[in-house]
């Protein structure tokens, strides 16, 4: 019961929310205790998980394979804490600024549910439907706003995710084809049966469909323009959480069921994700505006998640794992202290700037160390060398930008003008001690991230 | 609580407390700094007489690491200089930072947040010299790194500040990741993050000389070694307390500090020393030279330090207790009398207003007990009998001379360059004419220097005690129980005659200086602009232009354009069909008569789709994708797929109604005009076209040999969906279509109408904002 | 065709087509349709109205002014369905009664949970098609006028 307990919360509240008038105070904060209690059913489950292995329930009661199958592994419920974790900074930081929409809570909610099913359900095609509730979702939100600048910036989003979306159901479609499989363990049982060659061209459209989530190079154009383009909340929103299902999707379908063709496909990998890390970080060094820098510094940082997924293996997973999480806190961290101003405004946006650089105590440097240890393991200079470079660029473009907006006396000056609530501020600051806590006392992130990494450690050959 | 982690909560808590209190009110921020300072000042005192047990807890067990510290004789050593030149520098800033905030027209509050930094520093120094296991000295590393940040860039309203500040971040900070890397890859070969372990287990090889080298980066950037050195003198726009603290006595000391901590593994290979040995000799003479002409008084202690520094380097590459035991006490000598004499650089600077040597003069008439002090401080530093830096350059000299000749003249050339421009410096302020008018200072800005001053002399009297801390840290550095024993041998030893030929030549020097002044003047003057300085900001700022223009290539070209998806991802298929040698059997099965009708109706939908393609006026267009939809609800009824066919001739009628609707909705002048944005010239719009039309052609044609490629592969003889079908009576139904859609995938289509639920909320929340404007 | 008679017919229309959009969910179990089809059907039959007599006039018809209320109680209906077993510590979206149990029969349908889930299928769908529609025909008339 615990398994769907987490979603069947965020559901519920998601379409209760949706008839309220989500700009009422006590609307976003029920939202906010709902998105509480599915966290904390969550890790109840993950406690479960911990100390049980992983549970699974099958919808309907059907024998596995017939009914849609769920599945809690440490993977899935980590990913779905730390999403939920970013929707809750965000909601929270909304609700106290104001929220502008009717929709908006019900929205985060929805967004919510999807998010968790995606990342707990053990069935192909659940995922595809779940990863529209998410999607759909988050094309409302990209929308939220009151400048045409976010209307635009989420026509684009909603065009090339679409796009993402419709090479993903062929993927699926194929796969079911070839396997007559839906439930993941069954299409991966089939395909190991299979000849490689035969779904790697199903696999690629998986894959490419996740990357255009990600945002990787070439497929990150939309992703500058969208991140700017809307407002704060959504940006954390759409990079902290969203972003999740590209990698989890890329571990979950590429390590779960596709290992094979994830070895296959690992040299491409590889080039795009240090096309990624070099172009992002490039372009990142001289934007003028905090949100465009933080925008491609994402490009960037994914681009370290797929170096280490094409690594593999249940270190490269893990490492992948430990960069996505400390990267969907940087980034929520910064999206969020962007535009705000006053007293501790700096602090919080500082120690996401050391975090992203990879200085301690902040804990962005886990995520390059991860790789680094990785990388160490079987002496993989390339990647060492790669990662050094992409540190001295993430140093740059991040202190650059910092002093010109926290520094400078003009644009400081201007910046302080007029302070934001305190409890918004205390929004962003928490997030600034959680990630100097994660530098601190690194040992649950850390325990996490392999725990997850392992979790198709017995499906790879 | 035993003693060591008395010291490290000490100097830890510091800063927390001050920017407490700070906060709470500003006026407490200076007493509580100094009193917590000089707590953990005795702190560290007591642990130099009786060092309490290692701490050893567990940390991260994930990845081994510990939180694993101990007040050994070298982290006593940095201990002691860190908390005791930090009271010192801290009592001398409770005068000095109001001052110069005053000056700076900045609120009095600021000093909390000077304060705070100053001791985060001291604690993450103190943090950093106890810690054992290599991730846990990683963090107070950078810890000291963000400390001196922010001390250098505390005046962030000069662009100077900022870009010294951003300067030495970038410089120590990257470096940091050189010792980063060194670490994990020490524990990916050795098996652990604790130094005691991998002293002991460590057999060189080629990774762990690859991890020490990229940990001596780290180190030798720290301590502004060449060609890592151009930072510190940048960060000379600190406050003075910042520069005689931070970077001079005690940050810039980790560097050395970790050389001494990783010696055990770098004497492992020989040709290590030899690279420290290049390295600080390269600095010695380098920051000495640059030294010699600086008139600006802080950018000339600054190449000192570089070259002091060096001189330490150097000690450590000789090696030998001599050597290393002597660096130890350099470190000390070193730390004394250069916070001494930027403290006095800053009194100066107050009390006249000048920066420059050539701006002050005379000065010992009018503050001769200064004049004393920071006398006695050069003395030291130039290593005079008498005081504590003789000894010093004896272990230098010593050193020098068990490795032959040629180092012996390389140490009293650098000696002797110490020796002038220590006295270019005091003979600048305080002898020749009077130059300017001096204002009182307050006396927090003369004891701290006299007391340094004192304690140079007295270690020149007295250096037992301090040859002892050198000693125990040595030991640690050698792993052996080697002490020194400083003395005056009133005798024609080698190091006495080097001594004298050293400050012989250097008073030589010092009074020739018109005949090479001009010269050293220009060859530094260029070495500073042609330096990797140079190379640094150059390398920024093309970075930056390049920045510049691949973000124009990617807005003018790339941005909002379906096709920078879709040419990729047809891109990435290509490269998989080459590369892979994917099992691309396309078949194709023949026709039989029955299908005719299908296939028509599949060139219909084909048609149709082509016809939305071609860009008219929405309306059509829509027409044409309905087209689509209703050929391919045919298909599905003569596929024997009649519940499809039902909700696909639906669908596509509601899509249809919805479809034109919104049409209504669009702007007249939106509704007929042309796709080709208008402001774009006519030929530029056709090429547009032609190329976007080849890319959809591209895209479309590698989706349809993906889905043939695909349905060309056998399907599999026990789907799924057989056992649907076998459960469908059970599940109480007879059109299995429903069956699946209500019960066995019933979860999916909760998600769907969830979807569908979704799109209304996001429809009516448009729509709505629509009305409002 | 004149106007006259196509409202004569859309008026006289509007009640068979729910009631072929309720047949279609009910025998949606055991033959072609279901809750899906059947909610489009009724909302196509009141989006005629739209059609043929305006705005105005359809407005006035029950299920467009609570067309939010009829999503929401389709949507809330369908989950309280998947949701309930859970409760009972059961799987989620297990069905009652289960496989091959007795249940009651009114002629040819059956009282079982699916049903029930469809019931909330048909009314989202339904809703949902209305109120787009609705919220279309106010701006459009708005910008018109």
């Amino acid at each position: 019961m615990l398994i769907v307990l987490g979603l069947g919360i965020l559901w519920f509240s998601g379409v209760c929310a949706a008839i309220l008038d989500g700009r009422r105070r006590w609307v976003g904060f029920a939202s906010v205790a709902a998105i509480l209690a599915a966290i904390a059913a969550l890790v109840a489950l993950g406690m479960n998980v911990r100390d049980e292995g992983p549970q699974t329930m099958t919808a309907g009661g059907w024998p596995s394979g017939v009914g849609i199958g769920l599945t809690a592994d440490m993977l899935g419920v980590t990913f779905a804490l730390l999403s939920l974790g970013v929707l809750l900074a965000a909601l929270t930081f909304e609700v106290f600024n104001g929220v502008r929409s009717q929709s908006f809570p019900a929205l985060v909610l929805l967004l919510g549910a999807g998010l968790t099913g995606v990342f707990l359900t053990a069935d192909a095609f659940n995922f595809y439907v779940f990863f529209e509730i998410a999607m759909i979702s988050s094309y409302i939100l990209t929308g939220y706003g009151d400048e045409g600048r976010q209307l635009r910036s989420a026509t684009i989003f909603v065009i090339v995710n679409l796009l993402g979306s419709a090479f993903f159901l062929m993927g699926i479609a194929a796969l079911y084809h070839q396997t007559g499989r839906l439930d993941m363990a069954g299409i991966a049982a089939r395909v190991a049966l299979l000849n490689p060659t035969s779904v790697i061209l199903s696999a690629v459209l998986i894959f490419t469909a996740f990357g255009i989530k990600l945002g990787i190079f070439p497929f990150h154009f939309w992703l500058p323009a969208v991140y700017t383009g809307t407002r704060p909340a959504v940006a954390a929103i759409l990079s902290g959480a969203v972003a999740n299902i590209g990698t989890y999707g890329l571990l979950r379908w590429g390590g779960g069921m596709l290992p094979d063709e994830l070895h296959t496909a690992a040299p491409m990998f590889f080039a795009l994700g240090v096309i990624s890390i070099l172009y992002g970080s490039l372009q990142a060094l001289s934007r003028r505006s905090v949100a465009e820098v933080v925008a491609y510094s994402s490009i960037g940082q994914v681009g370290f998640i797929l170096v280490a997924l094409a690594i593999g293996g249940p270190a490269g997973f893990a490492a992948a794992v430990l960069f996505a999480i400390v990267n969907a806190v940087n980034k929520t961290l910064l999206f969020l202290s962007e535009n705000l101003r006053g007293w501790l405004t700096g602090f919080a946006f500082a120690v996401g700037a050391f975090s992203v650089a990879g200085v301690p105590p902040a804990g962005g440097f886990l995520g390059k160390a991860g790789l680094f240890q990785v990388a160490a393991q079987d002496d993989n200079w390339i990647v060492i060398a790669l990662v050094v470079v992409g540190s001295v660029l993430s140093f740059i473009y991040m202190f650059q930008i910092y002093q010109r907006r926290f520094w400078t006396p003009e644009v400081a000056e201007s910046a302080n003008a007029v302070a934001s609530p305190v409890s918004v501020r205390a929004v962003v600051v928490v997030l600034a001690i959680i990630t100097l806590l994660i530098g601190f006392w690194p040992e649950p992130v850390l325990w996490v991230s392999e725990q997850a990494g392992q979790s198709f450690a017995t499906t790879r050959p | 609580m035993n003693a060591t982690v008395f010291l490290l909560l000490a100097a830890l808590s510091a800063a927390p407390l001050t920017a407490a209190f700070g906060a709470a009110r500003p006026s407490l921020a200076r007493p509580v700094a100094i009193l917590t300072t000089a707590i953990a000042f005795l702190a560290a005192l007591y642990n130099a007489f009786r060092p309490g047990p290692a701490i050893d807890k567990e940390w991260a067990p994930a990845w081994g690491m510990r939180l694993h510290l101990e007040a050994d004789g070298l982290a006593v050593l940095f201990a002691l200089l860190a908390t005791g030149i930090g009271l010192a520098v801290i009592i001398y800033s409770s005068g000095y930072i109001p001052l110069h905030l005053h000056h700076e027209h900045r609120p009095e509050e600021d000093q909390t947040r000077f304060f705070a930094f100053i001791l985060m520093f001291m604690g993450a120094m103190t943090g950093l010299v106890m810690a054992q296991d290599l991730m846990l000295i990683f963090l107070f590393w950078d810890l000291t790194a963000i400390a001196s940040y922010y001390l250098i860039g505390f005046d962030s309203q000069k662009r100077e500040a900022r870009v010294s500040a951003f300067m030495a971040l970038i410089v120590t900070g990257i470096s940091a990741v050189g010792f980063l890397i060194g670490a994990l890859m020490l524990d990916a070969e050795f098996g652990s993050f604790q130094l005691p372990e991998l002293i002991a287990s460590v057999v060189p090889n080629y990774e762990s000389d690859i991890a020490l080298v990229l940990i001596l980066i780290a180190a030798l950037a720290k301590s502004a070694q060449v060609p890592l050195h151009f930072w510190l003198p940048r960060a000379m726009t600190a406050p003075t307390p910042v520069s005689a603290y931070l970077h001079s006595a005690a940050m810039v000391a980790a560097g050395v500090f970790l050389i001494g901590r990783f010696y055990p593994l770098i004497v492992l290979r020989g040709w290590m020393l030899d690279l420290l040995l290049v390295v600080g000799v390269v600095s010695m003479v380098a920051g000495g030279l640059l030294a010699l002409t600086r008139d600006n008084m802080k950018q000339l202690l600054a190449y000192s330090t570089i070259a002091q520094y060096g001189y330490i380097v150097t000690m450590f590459g000789l090696g030998g207790k001599a050597g290393v035991l002597g660096a130890m006490f350099a470190i000390i000598a070193h730390g004394l009398a250069k916070s001494a004499l930027f403290l006095t650089a800053g009194t100066v600077t107050e009390a006249t207003g000048a920066r420059e040597l050539s701006a002050v003069g005379g000065l010992r008439h009018s503050m001769p007990l200064l004049a004393l002090a920071s006398g006695l401080a050069a003395a030291s530093l130039a290593a005079i009998p008498l005081t504590m830096g003789f000894f010093k350059d004896e272990y230098f000299f010593e050193a020098a001379t068990h490795h032959g000749r040629l180092m012996q003249v390389i140490a009293v050339v650098a000696a002797a360059m110490t020796f002038c421009y220590l006295a270019r410096f005091w003979k600048g302020i305080f002898g020749g004419p009077i130059l300017g008018t001096v204002s009182p200072v307050p006396n927090v800005l003369l004891a701290p220097i006299v007391v340094l001053g004192a304690l140079s002399l007295l270690g020149g009297f007295w250096p037992e005690p301090f040859a002892r801390v050198a000693s125990n840290a040595g030991q640690v550095s050698l792993l052996s129980t080697d002490e020194l024993h400083p003395a005056y041998h009133l005798s024609r030893t080698t190091e006495n005659i080097m001594a004298a030929l050293a400050i012989g030549s250097g008073v030589l020097l010092f009074f020739s200086r018109r005949v090479w002044f001009a010269t050293v003047e220009l060859a530094s003057d260029l070495g500073e602009k042609i330096g990797p300085e140079r190379a640094f900001r150059a390398g920024v700022l093309n970075l930056n232009n390049f920045s510049d223009r691949i973000h124009w290539i990617e807005v003018r070209d790339l941005r909002s354009r379906v096709a920078t998806v879709l040419a990729p991802a047809a891109l990435m298929v290509v490269i998989t069909l080459i590369f892979t040698n994917a099992d691309s059997s396309f078949e194709l099965q023949k026709p039989h008569r029955d299908d005719l009708t299908l296939i028509m109706m599949i060139g219909i939908a084909a048609i149709a789709g082509v016809a939305a393609a071609i860009p008219r006026d929405h309306f059509s267009m829509a027409l044409a994708l309905s087209g689509v939809g209703f050929a391919l609800s045919v298909v599905f009824a003569l596929l024997r797929a009649p519940d499809v066919a039902l909700v696909a001739v639906l669908v596509e009628t509601l899509f249809g109604v919805l479809f034109f609707a919104f049409l209504a909705l669009l702007p007249r002048n939106v509704e007929h005009a042309d796709v080709v944005p208008s402001d774009e010239p006519q030929e530029l719009g056709h090429h547009h076209r032609v190329r976007d039309s080849v890319l959809a052609a591209f895209g479309g044609l590698l989706a349809f040999l993906v889905a043939w490629g695909v349905l060309s592969r056998p399907a599999p003889v026990d789907s799924v969906f057989e056992r649907y079908v076998d459960l469908t009576p059970a599940a109480h139904g007879g059109a299995i279509v429903t069956v699946i859609l209500a019960d066995f995938r019933g979860l999916d289509t909760m998600g769907e109408i969830t979807v569908i639920g979704i799109a209304f909320l996001g429809i009516a929340t448009f729509i709505r904002r629509r009305r409002l404007r | 065709m004149n106007n006259d008679m196509a409202r004569q017919a859309a008026r006289l229309l509007l009640l068979p087509t729910w009631m072929v959009a309720f047949a279609i969910l009910i025998k949606g179990y055991s033959d072609s349709g279901d809750g899906f089809s059947g909610g489009v059907i009724a909302a196509l039959g009141v989006i005629m109205q739209y059609v043929t007599f305006g705005t105005a006039v359809a407005e006035k018809l029950r299920p467009v002014r609570y067309a939010r209320q009829i999503a929401l109680t389709g949507l809330l209906l369908a989950l309280a369905t998947a949701f309930t077993p859970v409760l009972r510590g059961q799987s989620i979206m297990t069905h009652f009664p289960g496989p091959n149990e007795h249940a009651t029969h009114i002629g040819s349908l059956e009282l079982t949970t699916p049903f029930l889930f469809d019931i909330g299928v048909f009314l989202l769908v339904m809703g949902v098609c209305v109120g787009v529609f609705d919220l279309l025909a106010h701006a459009t008339r708005r910008d018109r006028s």
